[in-house]
């Protein structure tokens, strides 16, 4: 696939699949179904988990806890078959999330989306990082005292 | 502005040459004066360092911390303006990092950082965040399963 194409793929996924809160109506269409996810505290021993269900589960999880949530694209750039985004993103924490439970405060938080596609332009190994202050510290501070961005 | 293959020679460079095989006096040929480094935090606070002598201080702090790391370029991508690297670093942690007792264990730690380039292709910003840490300093290893 070509660059425009992967580019075209990472903005479709951000913008249905996370500000729309859509992920299931374009998962087979970007998503490779063996693909491979890493991120801090994917429930396996290596921190890797492979397959389409922990990766919808993953982006459920936290669409569900933070239901308003909506991410930017700070930066995007693709060079052939890997890309990388930037995506600082803020949201109301309502359900109980990584053990932490709802404040209904508002959580600012920032991560590192590294994805290599296969062939057909799907999602085949995705790194996801976080940076600045990690999301389940943000939202123990917002509920001690309001979140700050 | 370098182009995008110069730019990420910048970065394999200093994963290489600069951390891996420890020369940090490239830090004033590669960083810029005004250098700002947004260190990934383990806890709410995440240290921002500004200037190459500051940058120095961490590098060797890790470097005591950890004196055999090693670091890999897995994966890297660049407009010329800014390089994102799919890295990882492994090593002994032999002595206490960011508040974290030495564990003796070799861990690989993997990560994404980001570094943003001046026009004269020095370095000027970096971010990172690994997927893993918490894991590799915590005093007990990871379960299996």
């Amino acid at each position: 696939m070509s660059e425009e194409q992967n580019i075209a793929t990472i903005k479709k996924f951000v913008d249905v699949g996370l500000n729309q809160k859509s992920i299931d109506s374009i998962l087979a269409e970007i998503l490779n179904p063996a693909i491979a996810l890493e991120a801090p505290g994917v429930p396996t021993a290596a921190g890797a988990a492979a397959g389409y269900q922990i990766f919808r589960e993953a982006v459920f999880g936290w669409t569900d806890a933070f239901p308003d949530v909506q991410v930017d694209l700070a930066s995007l750039i693709v060079n052939g078959e890997s890309g990388s985004f930037d995506l600082p993103y803020h949201g109301t924490h309502t359900k109980e999330f990584a053990g932490v439970p709802p404040s209904n405060e508002v959580v600012y938080g920032a991560e590192l989306w590294f994805v290599q596609f296969d062939g057909e332009g799907k999602f085949l190994n995705v790194r996801i990082c976080e940076y600045g202050t990690p999301l389940r510290s943000a939202m123990i501070a917002a509920a001690a005292h309001g979140a700050h961005p | 502005m370098p182009t995008p293959e110069e730019a990420k020679n910048v970065i394999r460079r200093l994963f290489g040459e600069l951390l891996s095989d420890n020369h940090v006096e490239l830090i004033d040929e590669m960083y810029a004066e005004d250098y700002e480094f947004d260190a990934p935090a383990l806890t709410a606070g995440a240290p921002v360092l500004t200037g190459r002598e500051a940058f120095k201080a961490r590098v060797a702090a890790f470097r005591h911390a950890f004196p055999d790391a090693k670091y890999t370029v897995q994966d890297i991508v660049s407009d010329g303006r800014i390089v994102c690297t799919r890295m990882g670093f492994g090593g002994t942690h032999a002595a206490p990092f960011a508040g974290f007792a030495p564990t003796g264990r070799n861990s690989l730690v993997t990560g994404i950082h980001y570094a943003l380039l001046n026009e004269e292709g020095k370095i000027k910003k970096t971010w990172a965040g690994f997927t893993n840490i918490a894991e590799a300093l915590a005093p007990n290893p990871p379960a299996e399963g």
